[in-house]
């Protein structure tokens, strides 16, 4: 067994990680959400079959079908990493420094931020 | 004339949450899985890295029927575990006996429709069932016991050729 592990490669360890992973979240987000594989299959328009393969964690997701499952679920299954950036605003009153990660941007004052983005 | 073939359930690899078993027939040096890894590492790295990994996964996160496909009959827990986003055609046998223990088969490449069509396949996943039937029936006696991850009592079966 030891010689067969040695042909797991980094590329392989990304490719079953991320499916495997994206189809726990789904999995986990229809559990919190008490529904059925079928609730999901009647929402995307596909058959349960098609469904219970995905969950499997050996589909290839395309980026198209993750997109409409978050958005049928009304939850988020894949994070982007965005670069994060300093925005410095100058407000007449007060200098605020921001700093502008993906979503989680805390800015009372959304104007200036917009004009400084 | 049905024949009988002797065989031991052994002990591959013990982990925290998961044990994985496999079997070894009698008169034979190696165990299924490991006849299955042998038989494929050359030819079908990737797959054989892929299924190494996932069964790494496993180990780690739990034995979970939706990770595999059944492949035997409804009342067993005979399952494929396929190689790679299922477009090759490498396919592991195995039995879910719980979500802590897992007994790996034999297995090979799927060429036809379903696994039935195919006589090697097929007899790799016949031999799961007789032996998860075997499995069952021995439980039941109380000469083996599935206990936590572990499995034991007396690990020696027969298996009958024919239905």
């Amino acid at each position: 067994m030891e010689e067969s592990r040695k042909l797991i490669t980094p590329e392989i360890k990304q490719n079953v990680d991320f499916s495997i992973d994206i189809a726990n979240r789904i999995f986990d987000i229809l559990e919190m959400k008490k529904m059925k594989q079928k609730d999901l299959a009647k929402l995307m328009g596909k058959s349960e079959a098609e469904i219970s393969k995905w969950l499997k964690g050996t589909h290839n997701f395309n980026i198209d079908t993750v997109l409409k499952i978050q958005t049928i679920l009304d939850e988020e299954i894949i994070q982007v990493v965005k670069t994060s950036k300093i925005v410095e605003v100058l407000n007449w009153t007060e200098r605020l420094t921001i700093v502008v990660s993906g979503k989680d941007t805390s800015v009372s004052n959304s104007n200036n931020v917009e004009e400084a983005a | 004339m049905n024949s009988k073939q002797k065989l031991t359930i052994i002990l591959l690899e013990e982990y925290e949450n998961v044990n994985l078993y496999s079997f070894q027939f009698e008169n034979e040096a190696l165990s299924e899985f490991e006849k299955f890894l042998l038989s494929f590492k050359d030819t079908h790295p990737e797959d054989i890295g892929t299924i190494m990994y996932r069964l790494e996964r496993i180990v780690n996160d739990g034995v979970f029927e939706r990770h595999f496909r059944y492949a035997g009959k409804v009342k067993d827990r005979t399952a494929e575990l396929p190689s790679h986003f299922e477009t090759t055609n490498l396919r592991l046998y195995c039995i879910c006996v719980s979500p802590k223990i897992l007994i790996l088969g034999n297995g090979g490449l799927k060429s036809t429709r379903t696994y039935n069509e195919d006589e090697y396949l097929n007899n790799c996943v016949e031999t799961l069932r007789k032996l998860d039937f075997e499995l069952k029936t021995k439980e039941k006696s109380n000469i083996i016991f599935i206990i936590d991850k572990n499995i034991t009592g007396d690990l020696s079966l027969s298996i009958y050729d024919g239905k």
